[in-house]
């Protein structure tokens, strides 16, 4: 019995012991589930219209959408206006407002919008019958007004004009305008202008053409058997009259013989938005569709190599990606990240790797499976939603694919060899046929960017997709950077003069969310200085003092000796007019060319200092005195540039010129420094700038 | 984070269930404190394994701002057993997609796998909870990719810091004040055995819901959650909560912000109570009178007829501690920030004064019934409503019977806390200019 009871207890140890979880063992999964696919009902109305419905009672709701195949029209000077149709559409029709319309479709607490090539419908399935009699009023009884086309042209307007300080908005547009041409539809860029010019004519002729039934895809998903789905949209949209639609054909857009780097000036941006992207002929349901989409998202779907490299390895972005868009009339290859202004360089390096990589080297099998284990998964998700079914079969028909394409669509989803993806990513990926457009501050990135065009130049555009022609205004033959700052020495008094100046005294305030900021700012001969920056008059922000040698900065977080750079930068600023060491050949200085800065033409001039301090520099062509310096800062957003503008050059005894106001844009904030007093060669002494 | 930014962009989404279809679950809770949900639909050969913990941007130190969220991006780093980088593939060569965002009160957790791999899903969830390896290097480049992501959404996206703005000016003592995201200085000071002290506090089975919905059979799920879970010990330690109220305002807020924005935004966010409050139900039926669909008040007449807005939305933001009802609207190019904000306030007015019609009613329960069947069309939307439910309300069931309790709010209900809550002293408005007006 005894022995029994121990080995009873040896047993219960024995299985403890055992059940103590190993995990480093990692599960193995278990059958794969076969994944099935439902053919949805069809039918077609006598207009031509094809119908298909997904039966899924698992909720009690029900969706309709209208796809139209329409080929896309050129809009000439009115782009914007087949926006507005798809807008129209559910404004107005022959009896009812758009006021009437949206209390009807809000009544039953479902939602209804629509373009100019269908419209998306979704409410719960009881109430199925208002949800069609007020689709089939807006699609067959449809009337377009002035003061509904008058309202969404002013929103137009507006939306256009938010997209102004929206990089990713302007790298799209100025995408399109680029990779398909702006004689291709797909390139055709909004702006106000051709808003202006939809009239209502254009959109009825439009709609009239175009939104017709025979051209058109109706699915139904959801609570619905299919003899009510017949009863319903033959009753609904029955009677809509078919009519020839014109079909229109386009070249086919190439892309540029060499790459291009295209770069959209935004001063304030803290990121780049790059793109490099290219048009590509890849149709749906072609031979390579599938392969080229493996190559893809091996590249940059998700967390894949972009990422992977952009990312994880170097911290330059939050995300990068890649995408390739089929399409019938021209797809695209784009890779995208929205980096910090300082890695813009190395980003697009890393980008271009990538690129190179897949197209060089052959990807090994572990990682294609992977991807190809991954695109399975994927898909079966993707039929959570009965939607996707539907999808399908729009697809098949429209795209002319076998019935069986998405059933079969596992089998050569498998069948894909690291062959395929090298050999289409050879054919779909052209790192040296690319534009690199890069929408951020031109001051911080533009340089950097030159090496990855195949002209070595960068080319400047506007958020419109124009070319902004800088070679407009030519440096005058002979001139130099040290004369451009000979002609500022002179501009703000000539040598002479500030030789006279001993000691200087500059107080300068800005108010700041209601706090006053007060800036002191004292200089002596030989070399000495103190800033002391203040707060609503009495809490010191900041205080440098500098006696010649040493330095030494105090504020909130406590003080701390100056050294090094710090130190020498110091040093530089404390001259009395600091750009006439510029001319001590320590300096680096490069004329860069003539810029527009608010209209005025300046010479930039890239200044990097003993102490590597490195600037850009903006003199006034016409008065030669200096309007803007930016300078790479270590702010609380991180690194950023600040912007530095000087105006209101004024004159004080004795015959120097000294800029009244300060304007800092630090990227999120605008200070804007006046100078309340100044004082040349007033009661200042030695001690005043002791360093203890 | 990215629930609480899709609510400002696409407009609100109060989405829940109806009573025609109840959503079966069951609830459990393992001897280490862990509570567990779990819920079978078998229609798709897929599974949802979600884990939340209770902790958000609220718990963090004032100092720390973004911490809770930049650790969570250290959870994707690896562990004992998954060595760095390999997390995310982990699922991606198993079929499966993952995720996780951070808000004010929660982190949650998620994987959507092919059903056959449910069991690696709880291993790799098992993995992060116990045993997560952090390192210096994975700690440097989160750091870096972190501040990427403030400046993708908040510096360099216009309106961006919209609602740090909003929330700073109106909880001035309670942490929802503090920016999830974080400064950039706080990301910058954020420490390795900061990072512990804060895993070993806060990611303890009994500060966290396990729940699965999908493809699974129940018995052979448990099984693997015990061998998963059950052993790991409970954290044992106090999980400290933010304990402090926001004194009531008495006086209305009003700022200026400047961004790089073109058209001028206007901004009133006036305090409400907590989720799951009486009144709570009858704000959200409100903030929808306001702003849902095209019939909505401020869409008909501040948006169609005076053409003064391009965008006007309203937003119930119920948290766990108290809430917000932010109401944000741009104006149209040419229109001042007063007119929109005169034109807000008249809509603010009607509803005070007039009862709304039967018809309005009837068009706002018909909105909710439709939002709670959208809201739970997928695998992870159900795994997630019933582990918030659990979280926040303590019952997650209220994925089926919530809807009763907005059933029961009248037209007096919503004229009352009109009268209530959209009061000037109780309004923080913010006019968000752009920055060449400055």
């Amino acid at each position: 019995m005894k022995r029994i009871l121990l080995f009873i207890l040896a047993l219960g140890f024995g299985l403890q012991a055992s059940a103590q979880l190993d995990r480093s063992q990692r599960p193995k999964p278990g059958p794969a589930s076969e994944i099935r696919l439902a053919d949805p009902a069809t039918f077609t109305l006598a207009n031509g219209l094809k119908v298909f419905v997904v039966q899924n009672n698992k909720l009690p709701r029900l969706s309709v959408s209208l796809v139209l195949d329409v080929d896309p029209v050129m809009q000439g000077d009115a782009v914007g206006y087949v926006d507005i149709v798809g807008e129209l559409i559910r404004t107005g029709t022959k009896t009812k407002s758009k006021a009437e319309i949206d209390a009807i479709i809000d009544q039953i607490g479902a939602s209804v919008s629509t373009s100019a090539t269908g419209l998306y419908a979704a409410s719960l399935s009881k109430h199925k019958t208002k949800l069609f009699d007020i689709l089939s009023e807006l699609v067959l009884e449809t009337e377009f007004r002035q003061d509904e086309l008058d309202r969404i042209k002013k929103q137009f307007t507006s939306n256009l004009q938010t997209e102004k300080d929206d990089a990713n908005a302007i790298a799209g547009k100025v995408g399109n305008a680029l990779v398909f041409g702006k004689n291709h539809p797909y390139g055709q860029i909004t702006t106000e202008k051709t808003i202006e010019k939809a009239s209502l004519d254009l959109c009825r002729k439009h709609f009239d053409t175009y939104f017709k039934p025979n051209v058109g895809y109706l699915a139904l998903v959801g609570d619905i058997t299919v003899n009510e789905a017949r009863t319903l949209v033959e009753k609904a949209f029955g009677s809509w009259k078919s009519a020839e639609v014109p079909r229109h054909q386009y070249a086919m857009p190439e892309p540029p013989a060499q790459t291009r780097v295209i770069v959209v000036d935004r001063p304030v941006a803290v990121q780049t938005v790059i793109n490099i992207s290219h048009p590509v002929d890849l149709k749906p349901g072609s031979d390579d569709a599938i392969k080229a989409s493996v190559m893809n998202t091996i590249l940059g779907g998700g967390d894949a190599r972009l990422f992977n490299n952009l990312r994880e390895t170097y911290g330059f972005t939050y995300g990068a990606y890649s995408s390739l868009t089929k399409n019938n009339l021209v797809g695209e290859f784009n890779a995208n990240a929205q980096v910090r202004s300082a890695v813009t360089d190395s980003s697009v390096m890393m980008f271009l790797y990538e690129l190179n990589r897949i197209r060089d080297t052959m990807a090994n099998v572990s990682e294609v499976d992977g991807i190809l284990k991954y695109l399975n998964g994927t898909f079966a998700i993707g039929l959570q939603n009965p939607q996707t079914i539907a999808t399908f079969a729009i697809e098949i028909e429209r795209y002319k694919l076998s019935k069986d394409y998405y059933r079969n669509y596992l089998k050569n989803l498998a069948a894909i060899t690291p062959a395929d993806v090298q050999r289409t990513a050879q054919k779909y990926v052209l790192p040296a046929n690319s534009y690199i457009i890069c929408v951020g501050n031109k001051a911080a990135i533009a340089a950097g960017l030159e090496k990855y065009a195949a002209s070595g130049k960068v080319e400047f555009y506007d958020m419109f997709g124009n070319e902004v022609k800088e070679a407009a205004t030519p440096l005058p033959a002979g001139l130099t950077a040290e004369k451009v700052i000979e002609n500022y020495i002179t501009a703000v008094g000539g040598r002479k003069n500030w030789d006279k100046v001993k000691n200087i005294d500059m107080t300068m305030g800005a108010t700041v969310q209601n706090m006053t900021l007060s800036m002191q700012m004292k200089k002596m001969q030989p070399g000495m200085l103190i800033n002391h920056i203040t707060l609503n008059g009495a809490m010191t922000m900041q205080k440098i003092v500098f006696d010649g040698t040493k330095g030494k900065a105090s504020g909130m977080q406590g003080s701390e000796n100056l050294e090094g750079e710090k130190l020498e930068e110091i040093k530089e600023s404390a001259a009395m007019l600091p750009e006439a060491n510029y001319l001590d050949g320590k300096t680096t200085l490069t004329l860069v060319g003539i810029e527009k800065l608010n209209e005025q033409p300046a010479y930039v001039l890239a200044v990097v200092s003993p102490s590597g301090k490195k600037v850009t520099e903006y003199y006034d062509v016409a008065t030669g005195l200096k309007v803007r310096e930016v300078t790479t800062v270590d702010g609380p957003q991180g690194e950023a540039s600040q912007i530095s503008d000087l105006s209101d050059y004024r004159s004080i005894k004795p015959g120097i010129l000294v800029p009244h106001t300060t304007t800092l844009d630090m990227g999120a904030q605008l200070i804007k420094l006046e100078m309340k007093s100044v004082t040349v060669n007033g009661k200042m002494k030695k001690t005043d700038f002791a360093v203890e | 984070m990215k629930k609480l930014f899709l609510l400002l962009a696409i407009g609100l989404c109060a989405q829940v269930v109806t009573a025609q279809n109840k959503i079966e679950f069951e609830k459990y809770e393992l001897k280490n404190g862990m509570r567990v949900i779990l819920h079978e639909d078998k229609s798709t050969p897929i599974v949802a394994v979600t884990i939340s913990y209770h902790v958000g941007s609220k718990n963090e130190h004032p100092d720390r701002t973004g911490f809770a969220h930049f650790f969570e991006h250290l959870l994707f780093e690896g562990t004992e057993n998954i060595a760095r980088g390999e997390y995310m593939k982990l699922v991606k060569v198993n079929g499966g997609v993952l995720n996780a965002n951070t808000n004010f009160e929660r982190t949650f957790y998620f994987e959507i796998l092919p059903a056959n791999q449910l069991e690696m899903g709880l291993w790799m969830e098992s993995e992060r909870l116990v045993h997560a390896k952090i390192e210096n290097i994975g700690i440097e480049t989160q750091r870096e990719v972190v501040k990427e992501e403030r400046r993708q959404r908040y510096d360099n996206t216009p309106y961006g810091g919209l609602l740090d703005e909003t929330m700073k000016r109106t909880f001035k003592v309670h942490p929802y004040g503090r920016s999830i995201i974080g400064s950039m200085d706080h990301l910058n000071s954020a420490k390795r055995e900061e990072f512990y002290d804060f895993y070993r506090t806060f990611y303890v089975p009994e500060n966290a819901i396990l729940s699965i919905a999908g493809d699974i059979n129940k018995n052979e799920t448990k099984a693997w959650i015990e061998k998963y879970f059950g052993s790991i010990p409970r954290g044992g330690k106090a999980i400290p909560r933010p304990t402090v109220k926001e004194p009531v305002q008495m006086a209305e807020v009003r700022d200026t912000v400047y961004d790089n924005i073109q058209l001028p935004a206007v901004i009133h966010s006036y305090k409400i109570p907590a989720i799951g409050s009486a009144d709570y139900y009858a704000l959200g039926m409100l903030t929808n009178l306001l702003s849902q669909g095209q019939s909505s008040r401020f869409q008909k007449s501040i948006v169609d007829e005076q053409q003064k807005g391009l965008f006007v939305g309203a937003f119930p933001f119920a948290l766990e501690d108290a809430g917000a009802a932010i109401m944000f609207g741009i104006v149209n190019m040419g229109v001042s920030p007063q007119a929109l904000e005169n034109a807000m306030i008249v809509e603010y007015e009607k509803v005070k004064t007039d009862l709304i019609s039967e018809a309005e009613f009837q068009k706002l329960l018909n909105q909710v019934e439709n939002d709670f069947v959208d809201e739970n069309a997928s695998v992870q939307g159900i795994a997630e409503n019933l582990s918030d439910y659990w979280m926040f309300q303590g019952d997650p069931n209220l994925i089926n019977t919530e809807i009763e309790r907005f059933r029961k709010v009248t037209r007096e209900d919503i004229r009352r806390v009109a009268q209530k809550y959209l009061i000037d002293t109780n309004r923080v408005a913010i006019y968000y200019l752009p920055k060449s007006a400055q």
